[in-house]
């Protein structure tokens, strides 16, 4: 009996190991699936094609006394639930707003936020759902690219118009779906700003850590590319599981021949656990090499997780830095703050822009018709807090020659730029735009 | 000392072990359990040392009722056994297996007090050279000697031996001999069972013969050597071996 | 050359920290005979209790602040260990065995949504032991970890005096090596039972306040450690102490070692954990019972 528990434990825990492996091993709240769901992708759309001549677009709601609006967003790991939370926020106070100011075609506005989980299937599920059996008007939201791709074949598939707030892949517009709105940057411009602030610095020697999800993957050879281009060759790019505890082996194996610039692009944990190593080890920041952090640096949480360590980090951000506010950004902020406690981050700012801009768009339109949503977003001029709203490549003026994919139904001007920390426990607001010059309150780069 | 058995019952699923089995003993008395193989003599010693729960009848030791109590709360109350098999702790020192049983029972002693008791006992059980090395690397007559060894530790006022006698080399059999006339004199009482019929009779004032799981004789050695039932209940068995 | 000796400090700190955890599981494992499906959790919570203790009281220094939440932890076990392992010692439980797997899958479970439900999914971090970095010539090490190591190596050299010089760990040793017979010596093997399951919890919410400034706290964190914890103790051999203290010294070595050589720097950090599966496998194939399993379980 003994021997017959010991093997049957020894079973036990081989399935344990392997099948929590499989599925714990990325317990952190990340974009974890997103490379294999690519390829998934390209069936999906073969699919799609032959059902949207069998399926007619269901009727979207408006009997009764609301309007329902749709959006999604990571609300549970391992989707980036920071994130998707303050968008949630963001998103139910856009709707609170208009209903305050009378709601849209003489109706009240529901809002039905569900959680994509940062799964590009739950994804599709949840917008499914929303269209199918919730009747959504229009869709908005969305953190993660490889979601927001998904998505996007959904909306298209049953023809609702959707103003994408966070999701960065090129894709996401590039499909040239009509129903396809996007406000954030696209990963190539994004980029840019980054790539080119790098140049402009004069780093050479370059070390990238990022994430083995469809957005690391997407990024690493955009950023490769885009530095060769600019004249900086040596640039290497170690992917990793945005999950792992301990990046210590691979740092040591670097430290043997530091690089000037060593980028930790990780969303979530991993952001500071890498640089809280990396300074540990004494690699970076330093004189010697500088930190490049991801976007989660912006959150306060970033200071309680990597303390001294945080002095000198720069990072790209996408929103408006405070030096640039304008009054609607200010009084976005302010009732932000008022009502949920904390400061909102730039994904907040997103999503809060994406819903107006939607619901702007139904007002504009007049009707939930979606043909008629989608010309009057076609046509918006609209101030929200990120700035003036317009879209530059449109069925009026389709993408030509020379001109990326990506552009179609993109805001042409998304709030991207580079900031530095320069003190300890700095808020975004106190810390130095460095990049684009032209926008900078600081020096190019503060060294340690 | 004073041990009641009343109309004891075990079960093991359909199997009667024991079957209302009735016995007293007192003062210090030596006695011998013997009866044919499977007649119950171990499930007996197991179920009053609080190893099995009864499933019927009583047991009262010094007047206090033990038949719902833990092995380890039995040794508390004074009643000891040890095992067919020795079962003396194999990773640890003869001196480190005398220690566990002394200070589980009167930890107030202290350590100090309790090694040099178990020095004494080791003595006497003529192993004190042994003292350092591991159990597993004793013989197992050695084995059965550090068994009772720790029982010593404990001064219970009955013990239950189990086969002490099987397997050991005749010289340890007389130190195991030695152990137990010395503590009869003590007024230490004795429940031993063998299957050693020259050893019990000569150590046993009285036997107790169990077969099916029922007493069939209880008495001095010598009656019990003639009675009928005794000997068809042997014969039966050995005609059955044939 | 100096590459190695990093290499190989940073494997021997980890892997110190490892058989800390691990030899919690074998504890729980050799007395209970229970695989501790919650292990993780424990780990978890030692790192909480540290941030929520340190923040509530920030005139303390982290290092004394260890022992306290090992102690929370342990007492958390033991609450468990008395309302719901106790009934299947006692024979109250019909079928044993699953119960036990399935009862601390249970609470694993629950303590990792009570968790983020409590704290909330963002990591939290409790202040340094040591700032900085120990620069030791030919190696590096980060004064935190350098620090959590030494700790270990404390916990464990006292968890091996407890175990081999007091009474204590004697009547643990007995439980484990035959429950029985340790009964028939005096032992209540249920007070032994709950000893050792607190004493787990304990050693495992040590590690995991150890680690706490290193990797952070999230309700989650415990995931991969527990896995982790698993091999090690198959490897060293189920029940054994020193299996445990040389698996995870080995498993810490191995995945250093491996993500510093492996040629693809990519696939090496995504491969650590699958060298020290590699090595567990090989071992198993050649010593079915561990390093040093025994033939009687």
């Amino acid at each position: 009996m003994q021997r017959k528990s010991v093997s049957t434990l020894v079973v036990i825990l081989t399935i344990v190991v392997l099948v929590t492996s499989a599925c714990g091993s990325t317990p952190e709240p990340q974009v974890v699936v997103e490379t294999v769901m690519v390829e998934k992708q390209v069936t999906t759309v073969v699919e799609v094609e032959k059902e949207v001549l069998v399926t007619a677009a269901p009727e979207p709601q408006v009997e009764g006394d609301t309007i329902l609006i749709g959006a999604v967003g990571p609300l549970s790991a391992p989707g980036a639930y920071q994130a998707g939370t303050e968008m949630r926020q963001a998103t139910e106070m856009a709707v609170d707003e208009v209903n305050e100011a009378g709601g849209l075609l003489g109706k009240q506005v529901e809002l039905l936020f569900a959680d994509s989980e940062g799964l590009p299937e739950r994804g599709t599920a949840v917008t499914e759902r929303l269209i199918v059996q919730n009747g959504v008007v229009g869709v908005t939201g969305e953190y993660h690219s490889g979601v927001g791709i998904a998505e996007g074949e959904v909306v298209h598939k049953y023809h609702v118009p959707t103003v994408f707030a966070e999701p960065w892949a090129d894709e996401v517009t590039a499909s040239g779906y009509p129903e396809v709105f996007r406000i954030a940057p696209s990963i190539e411009y994004y980029s840019s700003i980054a790539t080119n602030y790098i140049a402009a610095a004069g780093w050479k020697k370059i070390i990238f850590i990022t994430e083995d999800t469809d957005y690391g993957r997407l990024n690493g050879p955009v950023w490769q590319q885009q530095l060769a281009d600019l004249g900086v060759t040596d640039v290497e790019v170690i992917y990793a599981d945005p999950a792992t505890e301990d990046f210590t082996p691979i740092l040591q194996r670097i430290q043997q021949d530091p690089p000037e610039l060593l980028a930790g692009i990780i969303t979530g944990i991993g952001n500071a656990r890498l640089l809280r190593q990396a300074c540990d080890l004494g690699l970076a920041p330093t004189a010697e090499t500088a930190y490049y952090g991801s976007v989660d640096t912006q959150y306060p949480e970033f200071w309680e997780n990597v303390g001294d360590c945080g002095q000198y980090v720069f990072f790209t951000y996408v929103g408006l830095p405070e030096a640039l506010w304008n009054a609607q950004t200010e009084a976005f902020i302010t009732s932000f703050e008022e009502r949920y406690g904390h400061q909102p981050g730039g994904s907040a700012m997103a999503a809060y822009d994406a819903a107006h801009l939607l619901m702007e768009g139904i007002k504009q339109a007049g009707s939930a018709d979606p043909d008629a949503i989608i010309d009057a977003l076609e046509n918006i001029k609209y101030t929200g807090a990120m700035g003036d709203y317009w879209f530059e490549y449109t069925s009026k003026k389709p993408i030509s020659e020379g001109v990326p994919a990506w552009m179609w139904h993109q805001w042409p001007t998304p709030n991207t730029y580079i900031l530095q920390y320069t003190e300890v426990d700095q808020s975004t607001g106190d810390a130095n735009v460095v990049f684009p010059t032209e926008r900078a309150t600081g020096p190019l780069y503060t060294s340690p | 000392m004073e041990l009641e058995v009343e109309h004891l019952t075990k079960r093991f699923g359909g199997i009667v072990a024991l079957n209302g089995v009735s016995l007293r003993l007192s003062g210090n008395e030596r006695v011998g359990l013997i009866g044919p193989n499977g007649s119950g003599k171990s499930t007996l010693v197991n179920t009053i040392a609080g190893i099995y729960e009864p499933d019927g009848g009583k047991i009262h030791l010094n007047g206090q009722d033990i038949g719902h109590l833990k092995p380890n709360q039995v040794l508390g109350r004074g009643l000891g056994r040890t095992f067919q098999v020795p079962r003396a702790f194999r990773r640890m020192t003869v001196m480190e297996n005398l220690m566990v049983p002394a200070l589980a029972i009167r930890p107030e002693r202290g350590r100090q007090a309790w090694e040099s008791r178990a020095r004494e006992v080791l003595d006497f059980l003529t192993m004190d050279h042994l003292r350092n090395d591991y159990a597993r690397s004793l013989s197992g007559g050695q084995q059965k000697l550090v068994e009772l060894g720790q029982l010593l530790m404990t001064d219970p006022d009955l013990l239950l031996l189990d086969e002490p006698f099987a397997g050991v080399h005749p010289q340890l059999m007389e130190t195991i001999f030695d152990f137990i006339t010395t503590l009869h004199q003590q007024g230490k009482a004795f429940i031993i069972i063998s299957h050693d019929m020259t050893s019990i009779f000569t150590l046993s004032e009285r036997l107790l013969v169990l077969n099916s799981g029922e007493i069939i004789a209880d008495g001095p050695p010598e009656a019990v050597k003639s009675d009928e039932a005794v000997i068809q209940a042997y014969l039966g068995e050995e005609a059955e071996d044939a | 050359m100096s590459y190695f000796w990093s290499l190989g400090a940073t494997g021997v700190t980890m892997g110190v920290l490892y058989a800390l955890m691990a030899l919690g599981l074998t504890l729980i494992f050799s007395i209970l005979r229970v695989i501790n499906f919650a292990h993780g959790e424990f780990y978890m919570l030692g790192g909480y209790a540290s941030y929520f203790i340190l923040n509530a009281f920030t005139g303390l220094h982290p290092l004394l602040v260890i022992p306290l939440a090992g102690l929370a932890t342990a007492l958390l076990g033991l609450v468990f260990e008395l309302a719901f392992l106790r009934p299947m010692h006692q024979g109250r439980i019909e079928r044993p065995d699953e119960y036990a797997v399935l009862i601390t899958f249970g609470l694993s479970f629950f303590l990792l949504n009570l968790a983020l439900a409590l704290f909330g999914p963002y990591p939290h971090r409790p202040p340094s032991f040591f700032e900085g970095t120990i620069d030791l010539g030919i190696v590096r090490l980060s004064a935190d970890r350098l620090t959590a190591s030494v700790m270990a190596l404390i916990l464990l050299g006292l968890l091996l005096l407890l175990i081999n010089r007091t009474w204590l760990g004697k009547a643990l040793r007995a439980v484990s090596q035959d429950k029985q017979a340790a009964a028939v010596v005096g032992i209540n093997s249920l007070v032994m039972n709950s000893a050792a399951f607190a004493m787990g919890a304990g050693l495992a919410a040590m590690a995991g306040a150890l680690l706490a400034p290193s990797f952070f706290v999230t309700p989650d964190v415990g995931a991969v450690p527990s896995i982790r914890s698993y091999v090690i103790i198959v490897l060293g051999g189920m029940g054994s102490i020193q299996g445990s203290i040389l698996g995870g010294l080995l498993i810490g070595l191995v995945e250093s070692l491996g993500v510093g050589y492996f040629p693809d720097p990519s696939r090496a950090l995504n491969y650590k954990t699958a060298f020290g599966l590699v090595i567990f496998a090989l071992v198993l194939l050649f010593r079915p019972r561990g390093l040093f399993g025994r033939k009687e379980a």
